[in-house]
Order: structure tokens, then C-alpha cells, then sequence
């Protein structure tokens, strides 16, 4: 009787006094995963992810589309077959994400420095996807924790003046604070880097733009000022990320498979210029081929095989695989020793490239007259980049000697050179420029011509659909040949 | 009758709200991934089993148990934010989008005419469109069991047939089969090598090309006459993994599950030993499968880490033949 009547209590109870209260949501909180992060601890990763990420689309698009290097075997992306490409999408916008917050954090704890890191690879990052893309989501991007899954797509116009400003501000506020900063891979904590980084990314940005607007007075400004706008000044500040001998962070090809790597070639365009020019950084991009790798160096051949064959040619070109050059073991196997630590590195800008702009801005009229310091600066600085000695005559050589009416066309050559394994910047600067003169392969599938963007991420149609609609309806096709904003000619 | 037909059959019609769905969303927000509560889905359905037996004489009786199933699910609403759920993805896409049904599959296919036939490039490959198109759907139009038991004295044969009617499959067996050649589909054209002026060699894909007018419109098609090596053919099939169409097959088939050959010994037999029901048996599964897609078995799932991507065969293992002789003993 007692019994039944402590029960009858206990589920009166149950009715009466319902257990919510303001607690609940403690216990969705996991004590064992920290809720906030600081910035040091996101930085490492969001640099690491993003340029190694670069590394990966040089090797597979950017060296192919301005032929550094060719394909003998599934040559599809040789042939323009490229279908969608959403490696860098994906990991940019994620490591987007890791950015973002470290702008919110930084600015909520009013440090400077990181966020001005913060705004120089929010910069890059996204100059780098629309440059690729055209059009993408930048204003309303990683936005998710507001409310906005649906981001809509920007022109890239306002997207480049969204950068430009970006980099201006990070140029004013890095330093202003005192908090120093570690978890940084690139400069290691040398805000004085990060300052020059921010500058000559502006450079970068702002010539690429220069066929759409005037930027004349902005690029002077930076050149006139280098006390409050300072750039690159040598090879030491290159915005290149270094890799180590052990894993995970490996250059990022030296863990691929051997028959995948040597599906890439040395491309008989990249490789007979640099025969025309007798030029001996051939010998660390790429390797005399296999059959002749064996005999004195005097007779050891150099041979490229020509871009966008078809399978059934490019495998028996030349006789076939070992009468045509591999690329340079400093970029696989001998990327853990000392030369290729030195040189297999993630290239997200160097002071070679900003010498060349320099020198094209120079020329054209645009920044004070000095294009043939630039032109050679920036000569010296590629081969110093590459470790390999400048020969002592390089600089008068046919093809190579400066003068005025070729300049254009000199400046375009040699820093097409020295973008080596940074193809995708390079095909940004043909595009803009057309220099050096690209011809689509004979079994390319593109109607002959060199592809000029990169084709929307699958996924983008399914999870983002009316946004991306709306930004093919603004910007034309969503195929390979429809011009971003800035590439005019 | 004598217990000798039965039938039952069962219809439902159920309707699933706010089920807790991961549903991807653009990785541009910073996330892959949003748990909410979701949908609306519509599913409707018949099951049907009869059983007879039609003989039933002196020691000897045969009877059949036949299934029958049929489900439809319709996707009525997803949510305000929503209106498509990438469900799945590997190499194809399986979509819930609002006013499909589960387990529509999408992916690019070929580009038509308005006469359906497929457009070709000049070069002689077919074009892809330019956007994801609706490749099919993995769910069949029904599903059927016959089961056959024959049993003479303690002697019995029993035979199993699985039938599933409708639906399609993605075989990513075929789309790389195909670009290396190793199929026998990829014979075709190559009777002779790759050099196009020997006959046999090459293949002119069935379609139509567009007829342009001077100013670049389309004012007609004419039939596609344009070779191509059998190398090149075998992979602007698929535009180098890319345009799947080629390569979803209608996944209906026929299998003979099961065949068991078995004798009941009489119980009497044990005298005070305390055994009953004690059956030997010889049995034989997956014996036989009649199915129009070449090369693969359509029963069969890909898994993308350890998710089940349904309507997608991934080199995968086919279900094994097994034969083997049991032993049943009751206490």
C-alpha cells in the first residue's frame, strides 16, 4: 500500500515539476574540446592547407596551361579537358573559415598584427579564387554562424577593390600593437615581412587590374613612399612557404606516387626556350632524359614534348618515356635535401615577380621610368631563387639583353621563367598580357583556344543554386573560356 | 480448400516530418554541413504475398510463396532554406530535391536535340551539358520473391528466385573499363590498331552534329559523320570520367538465390534419443543472374568512407556463389 502510494506521488511529480531549465544547454557543451581558439593556433594550419593546396593545382593545371610542362599519359587537362576543378575552392573557402575568426578574435582583443595577417591571406586567397573563378562569394562568405548559408556571388570588381583596401588597411595597422606573433610558418613572427608582403601583393593586384581601371597614382605612391609603403627588397622576403625533411610537412609532391609524377613532362616550349637561351636553370627544372641521363654531361639531351597530344602520340612521341625529360628531382625525390628545401617551396609571391611588374609598369609609362633596373633585378633574383648561378653573360645574351622596343616582350619572357611551378599566377599574367605567345596543343578540345577560367565547383549547383545562376547569367557561360572582369585583351 | 491459397496484402501511405538531417550547404559559408529539422516525404506502397500450393497428393505437394513489393517516396518539401539535399556523392550525385523522388540520381549527360539524339562536337566526341541532369534513380519500380518447394516424403527442393524490376545504376566499372580498354565494349574500332585509314578501325558515335548559320546560330543538325580512334573513342564516352550518362544502366534483374536439396530423417528414428526435426541439406546461393548491365553485379552499393552511396557501383566486389551442405538438428 505505502509503495503504491510513493509511486502514485512520483509520477504526479513527473507531471508537475517538468526538468527543463536554463541548464540544458550546458550540457551540449563538450569539456573535453576547447570553444575558443586564439589565433596563433589557427595560422599554422590555414597557411600550411592553403599553400600547399597551390601546390598541388601548379602541378596539375597551372605548369600545364602555360607549359612548363606536358602530359604522356591521361593527358586530358593537356587536351583542355578539365571538366570542374573545386580543390582550391574547397580548401580556400575552409581555410577562409579559420581567417575569418582569427579577424573576429583579433579584433575583439584589439590585436593588430594578427589581424593584419588576417586580412593580407583573406587578400590573397580570395584575389587568388576570383582570378580563377570570376565571380565568387566574397562579401557574404563564411558568414554561416550569422545566419548566411546562401552567399551571394560578387562581381569581381568589387571583390578586387574589397582587396585592395584590405591590403592598404593591414599596411596601416600591422605593428601598431605590441602583442608579437607566433604559429607563423611563412615569416615567422617578422612583422616587418608581413608589412612588404602586404605592399607588393598590392603591386600584384593592382597591375592585374590596371586594364579596368587607373591605377597609376596608387602603384607611384607605393614606389615614391617605401618609408610607409615598403615592398620586397630581396629574395629574403619572398613570400614563399618552406617545407621540411620530414613528414607532414614535406614539399607536397614528394610523397606522390613515382608513376604520377612522371605523367608530367618538361614541355618543348618552356624547354626549348631555355635551350635558346642556354640557360642553366634548365638543369633544375627538369633532367636530361633517362636514355642519355647516363653519359657525360656534354652529351646528355634536354627534351620537351609538345603540349595537348593525344594519348596514343604523347606516349610514343620521341620514341616514348625515356627520350623525353622528366621534371627536376628537386621537386620529388631530392625535395628533403638541402637545394630542395631551397627550391621546391610554396610560391605565393616572390621579389623576382614584383621586379618584373615593376619593370612592365615601368615601361608602360605608368610608375617613374626605371624598367631596365627592374627587368634585371628581377632576373637575378629568379636564377638566386632557384639556386643556380647567373652566367656571367646572361645579361647580354640575344633574347635576354635589354632594349626599349622589346622590353615588353623581355620582361614577359624572363618572368614567365621565374614563375616556375607557379603556373597558376603566371597564366593570370597571360591572360592580362599574352606574353609568352600560348598555342593550344593539336589534339586540344577547346576549338584552339587557351582556357581563361576555371569552371564553378559541381557542388555549387546543388547547395548554391540561385547565386550561381545569377552569377552565370551576369558573368556569361560557365565554361573555360568566358573572361574574368579584368582580362580584357 | 483446405488451407491451399493464401494471399495478404497491405497498402500504406506515411508521411515523415523534421527528420534530423545533415544537409551539405555551400562550402563558401565557412561549413560543409547543417543539422536541422527537415522534410516532408511521402511514402507509399504495396505489399502483396500469396501462397498456393498447387499439388498436393499422396506424399507429394508443391507449393509457391510469391512476394511482391512496390514503394514510391516522394519528396514534398525540404525546408524554407533548402529545396535540395545532396544525400550522397561519388562520381554521380544522389539528390533529394523537392518534387523528386528518393533517390534520384544526377550527374551530366549527353547534349540532345530536340529529337533526343545526342549532339556531337566536329571533333567527333559527344558534347556534355552544360549542367547536372537527372541520370535516373536507384530505388526499383518493385521488387518480387518466388519461393518453389517441392516435397516428396522426407525427400524436399526448395528454389528461390529474387526479381527486381526498374531502376538504375552507375558503374564506375564501365567509365574506367572503357578509358583502359579492358572491356569487350572497347573491341569496338579497334579491329586493327588506332590508325584510322584500316578498316575496322575507329568508330563514328551514333547523333548528330549542329548545322551553324553565318552569324554562329544553330539552324539544324545532320548526322555526325566525324571518326575517331577507338582510344579516343572509348574515353570522350565519358569526357574522361566526367559525363556519366554512358554509363547508367537499368539495374533490373533476375537471380536464382537459392537452391537446397534436402532430407528430413524421420523422427522415429531416434528412438529415446531426444532429436526431431533433423534435416540434411545441400545448398547452393546466387547461383545464376539474368541482368542487362554488362560486367557488374547491379546488387550491389559503393561506399564513400563509411557511408553507403546506393545506385553506385565502385569496382565493387560482386555477391559470391556459395554452395555448401547443412545440418539441422531441434531438441
Amino acid at each position: 500500500m505505502k509503495v503504491k502510494y510513493i509511486l502514485y506521488l512520483f509520477i504526479v511529480g513527473l507531471l508537475v515539476f517538468p526538468a527543463c531549465d536554463d541548464k540544458l544547454e550546458e550540457v551540449n557543451e563538450n569539456p573535453n574540446v576547447p570553444l575558443n581558439v586564439t589565433p596563433d593556433l589557427l595560422l599554422p594550419n590555414v597557411i600550411r592547407e592553403s599553400v600547399n593546396r597551390t601546390v598541388n593545382d601548379n602541378w596539375e593545371i597551372g605548369n600545364i596551361v602555360v607549359q612548363y610542362t606536358a602530359k604522356i599519359q591521361f593527358v586530358n587537362e593537356d587536351r583542355y579537358n578539365w571538366g570542374v576543378r573545386d580543390g582550391i575552392w574547397n580548401t580556400f573557402y575552409g581555410c577562409l573559415r579559420d581567417v575569418n575568426n582569427i579577424l573576429i578574435i583579433s579584433e575583439s582583443e584589439n590585436q593588430n598584427n594578427y589581424r593584419a595577417i588576417g586580412l593580407i591571406l583573406k587578400s590573397w586567397m580570395f584575389a587568388f579564387m576570383t582570378d580563377l573563378y570570376g565571380n565568387i562569394p566574397y562579401s557574404e562568405a563564411t558568414n554561416a554562424k550569422e545566419g548566411i548559408y546562401f552567399p551571394v556571388y560578387d562581381s569581381q570588381e568589387s571583390i578586387y577593390n574589397g582587396i585592395l583596401t584590405d591590403l592598404e588597411t593591414a599596411n596601416e595597422i600591422i605593428g601598431t600593437t605590441n602583442e608579437s606573433v607566433s604559429g607563423d610558418i611563412l615569416y615567422n613572427g617578422n612583422l616587418n615581412k608581413w608589412k612588404k608582403f602586404s605592399n607588393s601583393l598590392r603591386v600584384r593586384y593592382l597591375m592585374r587590374s590596371s586594364d579596368r581601371m587607373d591605377v597609376n597614382a596608387q602603384l607611384t605612391q607605393i614606389i615614391a613612399n617605401p618609408e610607409t609603403y615598403p615592398v620586397f627588397t630581396s629574395t629574403d622576403d619572398d613570400a614563399r612557404l618552406t617545407y621540411t625533411k620530414v613528414y607532414p610537412n614535406q614539399f607536397p609532391l614528394h610523397t606522390i606516387r613515382v608513376g604520377s609524377f612522371d605523367e608530367y613532362r618538361l614541355s618543348r616550349h618552356f624547354c626549348d626556350t631555355l635551350l635558346m637561351l642556354d640557360d642553366p636553370r634548365i638543369k633544375v627544372f627538369a633532367r636530361a632524359t633517362a636514355a642519355t641521363a647516363d653519359l657525360p654531361e656534354d652529351q646528355q639531351l634536354y627534351v620537351g614534348i609538345p603540349n595537348g597530344l593525344d594519348d596514343v602520340t604523347a606516349l610514343t612521341y620521341n620514341g616514348g618515356a625515356q627520350n623525353i625529360s622528366r621534371v627536376g628531382s628537386y621537386f620529388y625525390e631530392d625535395a628533403i635535401t638541402e637545394t630542395g628545401l631551397a627550391v621546391a617551396q610554396g610560391n605565393i609571391m616572390s621579389y623576382a615577380e614584383l621586379q618584373f611588374t615593376l619593370a612592365e609598369a615601368s615601361r608602360k609609362g605608368m610608375i617613374p621610368e626605371n624598367t631596365q633596373e627592374y627587368y634585371e633585378n628581377g632576373i637575378r633574383a629568379a636564377f638566386e631563387m632557384f639556386t643556380v648561378e647567373m652566367p656571367s653573360d646572361y645579361l647580354t645574351r640575344e633574347h635576354v639583353a635589354y632594349n626599349n622596343n622589346d622590353a615588353l616582350e623581355l620582361i614577359g619572357l624572363q618572368k614567365w621563367i621565374s614563375y616556375f611551378f607557379n603556373g597558376l599566377e603566371a597564366w593570370c599574367d597571360w591572360r592580362r598580357t599574352g606574353i609568352p605567345v600560348i598555342t593550344p596543343g593539336p589534339s586540344n578540345l577547346n576549338d584552339n583556344r587557351v582556357p581563361v577560367r576555371f569552371i564553378y565547383p559541381l557542388s555549387e549547383q546543388s547547395v548554391n543554386t540561385e547565386n550561381r545562376a545569377n552569377a552565370v547569367a551576369v558573368q556569361g557561360a560557365d565554361d573555360l573560356n568566358t573572361r574574368v572582369w579584368w582580362d580584357v585583351n | 480448400m483446405k488451407n491451399r491459397i493464401g494471399l495478404s496484402a497491405t497498402y500504406y501511405n506515411t508521411l515523415s516530418r523534421n527528420q534530423i538531417l545533415q544537409v551539405p550547404i555551400t562550402v563558401t559559408s565557412g561549413y560543409t554541413a547543417k543539422i536541422l529539422n527537415a522534410g516532408k516525404i511521402r511514402n507509399k506502397g504495396i505489399e502483396l504475398s500469396l501462397n498456393v500450393v498447387p499439388v498436393r497428393i499422396s506424399g507429394l505437394e508443391w507449393s509457391v510463396d510469391v512476394n511482391w513489393s512496390k514503394n514510391n517516396s516522394e519528396i514534398l518539401d525540404l525546408t524554407d532554406e533548402i529545396s535540395n539535399y545532396v544525400m550522397a556523392s561519388k562520381y554521380v550525385t544522389v539528390e533529394a530535391r523537392v518534387g523528386g523522388r528518393m533517390g534520384d540520381i544526377y550527374g551530366y549527360g549527353y547534349e540532345r536535340n530536340p529529337d533526343g539524339e545526342i549532339i556531337f562536337s566536329s571533333n567527333g566526341r559527344p558534347k556534355q551539358t552544360t549542367e547536372k541532369i537527372l541520370l535516373g534513380n536507384y530505388n526499383p519500380d518493385w521488387l518480387a520473391g518466388i519461393n518453389n518447394t517441392l516435397r516428396f516424403k522426407n525427400l524436399f527442393f526448395n528454389i528461390l528466385f529474387d526479381i527486381r524490376h526498374g531502376g538504375e545504376i552507375y558503374s564506375h566499372t564501365q567509365c574506367v573499363g572503357r578509358e583502359g580498354g579492358q572491356l569487350i565494349e572497347t573491341l569496338e574500332g579497334r579491329a586493327n590498331g588506332y590508325d584510322l585509314s584500316l578498316p575496322g578501325n575507329g568508330v563514328i558515335g551514333k547523333g548528330v552534329v549542329e548545322v551553324f548559320d553565318g552569324s554562329g546560330n544553330v539552324t539544324g543538325y545532320e548526322p555526325n559523320t566525324t571518326k575517331v580512334s577507338a582510344r579516343e573513342w572509348h574515353t570522350a564516352y565519358t569526357n574522361g570520367r566526367k559525363l556519366l550518362e554512358g554509363c547508367v544502366f537499368d539495374a533490373s534483374f533476375t537471380k536464382l538465390r537459392e537452391v537446397k536439396l534436402g532430407y528430413r530423417v524421420p523422427d522415429k528414428i531416434w528412438g529415446r534419443v531426444p532429436l526431431k526435426d533433423v534435416n540434411v541439406s545441400l545448398v547452393g546461393r546466387n547461383l545464376y543472374l539474368w541482368t542487362k548491365v554488362p560486367h557488374i553485379d547491379p546488387e550491389t552499393s559503393a561506399l564513400d568512407g563509411g557511408t553507403i552511396v546506393p545506385g553506385v557501383e565502385a569496382m565493387s566486389m560482386p555477391s559470391s556463389r556459395s554452395f555448401g551442405f547443412n545440418v539441422n538438428l531441434n531438441f
